[in-house]
């Protein structure tokens, strides 16, 4: 959807997903070495442009670039979506961080700043590919609990095994206090609030 | 004296990513999927505290095995 969310940390920054962003969405995400778990998606910036119109008109779907705050390079991409608003809930993913990026920390903990405080949401969830282990690791790291039951996902068209993550706004402060002492010393700062 | 400090960063590495010795035979980042983000973070900060080092934030991501962690180290502890 088009939305107008930032959300600035240490190092990166989110920003919405913008038109002019095609090439850089289709390029990361035919990265099969980056990319691999996830669908493929549009292979040209045309047919990447295609698929974020219908992006921009569906509701409940914050997409976001993981951008540097200085020189504002694109380190990867993330996105927040399948937002209940009933049960104020969503999904989290379309996690990608290019090759050399060491966002991942960082950009973990603006997305659960995001869901918590700016969307006030009160759980997210994540699904990956079993065989993805070292994201299925991050996420058991970072204090989510995992779904008793696994969960089928499909990817370029195969069903795979995957394991469904989720933080609660109870888990969240702990999680999140985690991330940021790494992501403030990694850009060796002091991990004092942010205005 | 490299050969037991890339032993000894590797029980360092053992320690914060759980693993029991043994479960791995090649100590390669890209093999272990215990060596998530999160816990790469926790090992720089680790070794840096360790060594007495710090390492260029260009440097993080290169750090996947530990002879070439005890590698940069050298590299830092030479400077």
């Amino acid at each position: 959807m088009q939305h107008d969310l930032k959300l600035t940390g240490y190092r990166f920054a989110l920003r919405p997903v913008r038109m002019d962003d095609s090439l850089f969405i289709a390029t990361l995400r035919n990265d099969r070495l980056r990319a691999g778990f996830l669908n493929r998606g549009a292979e040209s910036a045309a047919a990447q442009q295609e698929w974020l119109q219908g992006y921009f008109e569906r509701a409940g779907d914050y997409y976001f670039v993981i951008e540097q705050r200085v020189g504002h390079g694109m380190d990867g991409l993330l996105a927040i979506y399948n937002l209940n608003a009933d049960r104020r809930e969503a999904e989290w993913g379309r996690w990608v961080v290019r090759d050399g990026s060491f966002a991942a920390v960082e950009s973990a903990w603006l997305l659960y700043r995001m869901a918590f405080e700016t969307l006030r949401l009160e759980s997210v969830y994540c699904r990956t590919i079993e065989a993805n282990g070292q994201v299925v690791s991050f996420h058991d790291h970072c204090g989510l609990l995992r779904s008793p039951a696994a969960v089928d996902l499909v990817v370029d068209g195969e069903t795979r095994s995957g394991i469904e993550h989720r933080l609660t706004r109870r888990q969240y402060p702990e999680t999140a206090r985690r991330l940021q002492m790494l992501a403030a010393r990694a850009a060796r700062q002091s991990p004092e609030p942010l205005p | 004296m490299s050969g037991s400090s890339i032993a000894e960063v590797s029980a360092l590495l053992l320690r914060i990513l759980e693993v029991a010795p043994g479960k791995y035979s090649i100590l390669e980042r890209s093999r272990i999927e215990e060596w998530d983000s999160l816990k790469h973070m926790e090992l720089i900060f680790s070794v840096e505290e360790r060594y007495g080092v710090q390492f260029d934030e260009t440097e993080f991501m290169s750090l996947t095995s530990p002879a070439a962690i005890w590698s940069a180290v050298q590299k830092h502890l030479a400077t």
